[in-house]
């Protein structure tokens, strides 16, 4: 049973503080707080982003262009570290927060003062991480995955290990605080089988957090100690073994990839719904789906290792659980298909990305689909095929869920309409330059370019060329989004109303626009025809 | 039921939650290095 939440101690009966330290950087409020984790993200995605641009310029021609190889391998390193811990687990968490409560009804998250701590840990975690880049031995250049030997000769190992720590710590914590606001804080009668899609899949995500974490945290605490104190986890000459370390690291790892893409799914299908104007089709498949591909996520970490040499039966097992994972996969996809079939359908922005989002990220599940075959791995292992294939599931997945939540819920943050043109021109900028950008690397990848090098065969000349150029544009596209953003928190004339979207249904559209500092300090009541799916039997 | 008894139920399942949410951590803290036993 779910209890209505209820008036924490801190400042309740007023609005925001004036001053500006106590507003931002004492906030218990879980929408400034999820403002700053938006910001945050916003800003990681820029500075991840331009090593981006920094690798895609080097890849430009063959030959060594504009860097030495070890500064090419920490921008490798250092671009998937910030996108993954910087720019997308965080833009999750900032929209969970500010969401969350306003989708269950409860005045705030369960613990707010955790809440502010999860956050101001990051940028310490992140500062950290990139100033590291600026010290004597340089940053770390071993890969993201940080496999031990190579990890292990990088001089700022110390440095990135207690950044890696800090960022678990902050993720354990959210997720602990989103898992006790959504089990305890729910308003009377949005029983958990009445609770919008996103919500579910934040539940899920949360517990998959609080699972694999603790899991990267052993691993790397286990580098450090082999580096700094002599002990041999990983070093085959003490009697340890360096695979160990791949199989801890994907424990981690593979999980960590839906903790990307959940919440993704579940904002897929709080878009849909409303610009299709119907119900999303089989509420109870999608949120089975999403358990189910959570379950999933922990039995397929070594199809990541195929090619170190498993046994023949781990490498069948992970072949086929891999495959599983295509079917809930499968039921989401057709769903939302199902959910527009028939629809009064409109095209505003949020729809826009959540339909290429469904497109292209099937496209990065088909190539996912593919890479599970063991005999056929061993040709895409560590070549650009698996490059293009995660960019089409954190990009165009991901990512471009991230930025369709943000046009959809941007007026009730702000209380203000973003320009539909300029984001209408920011999609359509978006989705043709992302495919320039990651299409061509398949057929890199499929005729042999390796991953992770600053150099190539001229025969890949030209297709680098078109995927450079395509970054350099996608890039330059992220602009017209900054743009959007500023006009309508700041300029924009246009108010929005309560409901924003004729179609939109859910607790978070009852509350006005922009929504009020403090909302449901006494339980709501819940109307089953008020919510997306509370009279919907199936 | 009060707002108060409101509160302090909302608080308790809170507390109980994060107890157990704190132990799943620890638990898998200490499986990522019991794995190495067992890989052995």
């Amino acid at each position: 049973m779910s209890y209505a939440a209820t008036h924490d101690q801190h400042d309740d009966h007023h609005g925001a503080p004036k001053s500006f330290f106590q507003r931002w950087c004492m906030s218990t409020n879980h929408k400034d707080i999820g403002t700053l984790y938006l910001v945050f993200a916003l800003t990681m995605f820029f500075i991840g982003g331009s090593f981006a641009m920094g690798i895609r310029a080097e890849l430009f021609k063959p030959g060594l262009q504009l860097m030495q190889p070890y500064f090419f391998n920490e921008l490798t390193t250092m671009h998937a570290l910030v996108m993954i811990f910087g720019a997308i687990m965080p833009a999750f968490v900032g929209l969970g927060n500010w969401m969350i409560p306003l989708m269950v009804g409860a005045p705030d998250m369960a613990l707010p003062r955790m809440n502010n701590l999860s956050f101001w840990i990051l940028p310490f975690a992140f500062i950290l991480m990139l100033s590291t880049l600026f010290l004597p031995g340089g940053g770390p250049a071993g890969g993201w995955t940080m496999y031990p030997p190579l990890s292990l000769q990088s001089n700022s190992l110390a440095y990135v290990v207690f950044a890696i720590h800090l960022m678990g710590i902050s993720s354990i914590m959210g997720a602990i605080n989103i898992i006790a606001t959504i089990l305890n804080m729910r308003a009377p009668g949005m029983d958990l089988m009445k609770m919008p899609v996103f919500v579910w899949s934040w539940l899920i995500t949360a517990f998959l957090l609080i699972a694999v974490m603790p899991a990267l945290a052993g691993a790397v605490t286990m580098l450090l100690t082999d580096k700094y104190f002599g002990t041999n986890f990983f070093n085959p000459g003490g009697g340890g073994d360096p695979v160990l370390y791949q199989h801890i690291f994907w424990f981690f790892g593979h999980p960590e990839v839906y903790i990307m893409i959940l919440p993704a799914f579940g904002i897929i299908s709080e878009i849909v719904p409303t610009f299709a104007r119907k119900p999303i089709f089989g509420y109870k498949a999608m949120v089975f789906a999403i358990a189910c591909i959570a379950f999933l996520s922990f039995i397929v970490w070594a199809h990541h290792m195929f090619a170190v040499g498993l046994p023949l039966g781990a490498e069948i097992f992970f072949m086929y659980a891999t495959m599983l994972i295509s079917v809930p996969t499968g039921v989401k996809v057709f769903n939302w298909v199902a959910t527009m079939w028939g629809g009064s359908m409109t095209f505003e922005t949020p729809m826009l990305f959540s339909i290429a989002f469904i497109i292209l990220f099937t496209i990065g599940g088909f190539s996912g689909l593919m890479m599970a075959l063991v005999p056929a791995d061993f040709q895409y292992h560590d070549t650009y095929f698996i490059v293009a294939h995660f960019h089409y599931v954190l990009v165009t997945g991901a990512l471009f869920a991230i930025i369709a939540a943000a046009y959809y819920w941007m007026p009730k943050w702000t209380g203000n309409m973003y320009s539909e043109f300029w984001g209408k021109v920011h999609f359509w900028n978006s989705v043709v330059w992302v495919n320039v950008l990651f299409f061509p690397q398949h057929f890199l990848g499929l005729a042999g370019m390796p991953r992770r090098i600053p150099d190539y065969n001229v025969a890949f000349a030209n297709f680098n060329m078109v995927s450079s150029i395509g970054g350099f544009l996608f890039g330059a596209s992220q602009l017209i989004f900054v743009g959007v953003l500023i006009h309508c928190v700041f300029f924009s004339k246009k108010k929005a109303t309560d409901r924003v979207w004729e179609g939109a249904k859910g607790l978070e559209w009852t509350v006005p626009s922009p929504a009020p500092y403090h909302t449901f300090e006494l339980p709501p009541v819940v109307r089953d025809e008020e919510l997306a799916h509370g009279h919907v039997n199936d | 039921m009060s707002e108060h008894q409101q509160d302090d139920e909302s608080r308790k399942g809170v507390n109980r939650t994060v107890k157990i949410l704190l132990v799943i951590v620890l638990v898998f803290f200490a499986l990522s290095f019991v794995q190495i036993l067992l890989m052995k």
